[in-house]
């Protein structure tokens, strides 16, 4: 069991979800205290102690699949491939801890794996091939010894939280559209939290103090506390929908959609060529119907980006949604016309409005590979090519 | 407790629920660890607290949390006005002499009241995600080491550490250090079979066919529609009363329409609703 707690920690940390010894600790504890009778028993005692978010929960499963599944059975005919490889006539001494793991392998990924020695056998005889093979195997088969038969070789699978936006497939869509919903209401107290402090925490109000004094013969019985002004930051979502931002339609849709229906005073436009507002009824269906009444309103989806043009718009026709109270979210990659005309509006709209919040879906490393509008001056890119990164943001955004 | 005692005592409380909410309240309880409940609004998050009080036969001592909620208002704060009257009763020097932060001049409130008790109790700090992060880091101490700082008095630790049972819907993320500290029991919507159950044991007087009836519609009120709001557990059973209460026993009885003010909570999703004839019963015979 201690084998396998720590497998699936190892496992749930490279898909992302971090954790800590404190944990591994409990499920240890948890463990010698509740006998856990059955596979259901384990699951639910290690789903309790490893996992504290629901998000982090499909990775709990598949490493919980992974760690608890049936070893293969070793292969029959493992006779022959006990032996040393031969590779033209020289033999590739293996140890007997790689004997093992070659005889232990199901007779697939035997096979798979003695069939790139044979096929490098059978190329043009140029170089010597024979350290290349020797390395690829002692490799291959030190990888294997290390693992469980050959399990560790496989990348843990991510969680839909940790995937990249672009990469998610089937049912993940789905899934992640409902995380994009509680992410976007997250995201939406963010950027338009009140600025509150809570009673008392202003100080006192001296005036209303003194006067409330009066009726105990000057005596301050009763403090007033001076009351925080509140403060609701209305919001602009500005949300690219150029062929390039094609793969993420999903996601934009989602999130447009999530916080439309978290902020009453949201104002969403998309752009491509043109910026053209969103009108609010279209939000009032589920995501994956809102989407297709997007794309039937022409909105210009697919064409080319002309950020520049989307900002001026916005400034000259729109000037009553730019205040210091007002904050503008930007989902966008950055790829479109005019750079240093689209950097200039984009420094005016920021001179304009509070702050603005520039999320990128393209990961990170890929940011140094083409250009990009110039932001550092008048706002921060937020990478948010995962639904993890959209967390991140929107904790980031958080001012208490 | 054992896990048997457990089952048996919420059963007794007419909680229904299966080993998915009993093995880590279990856990909870034998790590001597504090309890963080999530799931949607209205799946019985508060009421795994207020069952497990009555099957330990603890004191429930709750605290709702707020935007705003301060110290003063969770742990203590001084009686001003009685600090106040005591100087100015306390003749001359004496007034100035007299302590007047001291036990007897403090307000306790929830935490204190918790931490201070001289029996263990049951905590339940309610909608954690609605306080503040700077109370959420407060509540950290109490949480690892159940003990709570006064300033003008020191540290005051447990007699009797409480059984804490923190609740939260999920609108704003809870720190990693808060959930680390925590074992974690998300609670989901029931199934059909389940939520059957629930009304069963919950609404007396309830028929068989109709607790099958507002299962089946409901189920499909949460699939088929597309609604603001969906209706929760709690949602369900106030539907079922109300229906029982009406003495309405089938579901295509005309005057269910005008009852679904107690499933449905927006105008939108009301008229939604009313606008496709006979809704519930042709849900419930898909």
């Amino acid at each position: 069991v201690i084998g396998l707690v720590l497998s699936m920690a190892e496992d749930m940390r490279r898909s992302g979800v971090q954790v800590s010894q404190g944990e591994i600790l409990d499920a240890f504890e948890a463990l010698s205290r509740i006998a856990p009778g059955d596979r259901a028993t384990l699951y639910l005692i290690l789903k309790a102690t490893l996992v504290k978010n629901w998000r982090d929960f499909d990775v709990f499963e598949s490493s919980f699949k992974m760690a608890t599944r049936p070893l293969p059975q070793p292969s029959t005919a493992r006779e022959p491939e006990t032996r040393d490889v031969i590779f033209r006539g020289t033999r590739i001494t293996l140890d007997p801890r790689e004997r093992k793991a070659l005889a232990m392998l199901p007779r697939e990924t035997r096979s798979s794996l003695l069939g790139v020695v044979e096929r490098a056998e059978r190329l043009p005889s140029g170089g010597n091939l024979l350290p290349a093979v020797r390395l690829f195997l002692r490799d291959s088969l030190n990888k294997v010894a290390e693992g469980t038969l050959g399990s560790k070789t496989q990348e843990p699978p991510k969680g839909v939280y940790y995937k990249d936006l672009m990469s998610l497939e089937g049912d993940e869509m789905e899934r992640a559209e409902e995380a994009v919903a509680v992410l976007a209401r997250h995201l939406a107290r963010a950027v338009s939290r009140r600025s509150f402090r809570g009673p008392g925490r202003a100080g006192l109000d001296f005036r209303s103090t003194f006067r409330r004094s009066l009726r105990y013969g000057g005596v301050p019985l009763e403090l007033s506390p001076k009351r925080d002004r509140r403060r609701v930051h209305r919001v602009v979502l500005l949300c690219d929908v150029s062929g390039s931002m094609d793969r993420y339609s999903g996601f934009t849709v989602a999130l447009m959609h999530g916080m439309a229906r978290c902020l009453k005073g949201l104002k969403v436009f998309v752009f491509s060529e043109d910026m053209t507002p969103v009108p609010g009824h279209l939000f009032s269906a589920r995501p994956g119907s809102t989407l297709s009444r997007l794309s039937s309103a022409s909105l210009g989806w697919g064409q080319g980006t002309n950020l520049k043009g989307a900002l001026e718009k916005l400034l000259k026709e729109y000037p009553e949604s730019l205040s210091r109270r007002d904050t503008v979210m930007l989902l966008s990659d950055g790829k479109c016309l005019d750079l240093p005309g689209a950097a200039r509006a984009l420094q005016e709209v920021s001179s304009r409005v509070g702050r603005v919040v520039w999320l990128n879906p393209v990961p990170k490393e890929y940011w140094a590979y083409f250009k990009g509008v110039d932001v550092r001056s008048c706002c921060q890119m937020h990478e948010c090519s995962t639904l993890n990164h959209l967390e991140s943001v929107a904790k980031a955004l958080f001012v208490p | 407790v054992t896990l048997d005692e457990l089952r048996a005592g919420f059963q007794r409380c007419r909680y229904v629920c299966g080993d998915e909410v009993v093995l880590p309240v279990h856990i909870a309880l034998v790590l001597g660890r504090p309890l963080l409940v999530e799931g949607g609004p209205g799946v019985g998050k508060t009421e795994v607290a207020k069952a497990l009080s009555q099957v330990l036969n603890l004191e429930l001592v709750r605290l709702q949390c707020y935007q705003g909620l301060d110290d003063a208002k969770a742990l203590y704060e001084w009686n001003y006005q009685k600090q106040i009257l005591a100087m100015q009763v306390a003749p001359g020097e004496e007034a100035w002499r007299s302590d007047v932060f001291s036990e007897e001049f403090l307000l306790e409130r929830p935490l204190l009241k918790a931490i201070r008790k001289a029996d263990s109790c049951l905590l339940l700090v309610d909608e954690v995600d609605r306080a503040d992060e700077e109370f959420e880091a407060f509540l950290l101490e109490v949480l690892s080491d159940f003990q709570v700082s006064v300033p003008e008095l020191g540290t005051i630790k447990a007699k009797a550490p409480p059984v804490i049972v923190l609740t939260s819907n999920s609108t704003r993320q809870l720190s990693d250090a808060l959930r680390r500290r925590c074992i974690y029991l998300f609670i989901d919507y029931p199934g059909p079979d389940r939520q059957r159950e629930i009304l069963l044991a919950k609404v007396p007087g309830i028929s068989r066919r109709l607790a099958d009836q507002v299962v089946l519609t409901l189920e499909g009120i949460r699939k088929e529609l597309d609604l603001r709001k969906a209706p929760s557990t709690s949602e369900c059973l106030d539907w079922a009363e109300t229906l029982v209460r009406l003495g309405l026993d089938d579901l295509a009885d005309p005057r269910v329409s005008q009852t679904l003010g107690a499933i449905l909570k927006h105008r939108d999703d009301l008229r939604h609703l009313e606008a496709i004839p006979g809704i519930a019963s042709k849900v419930c015979m898909r």
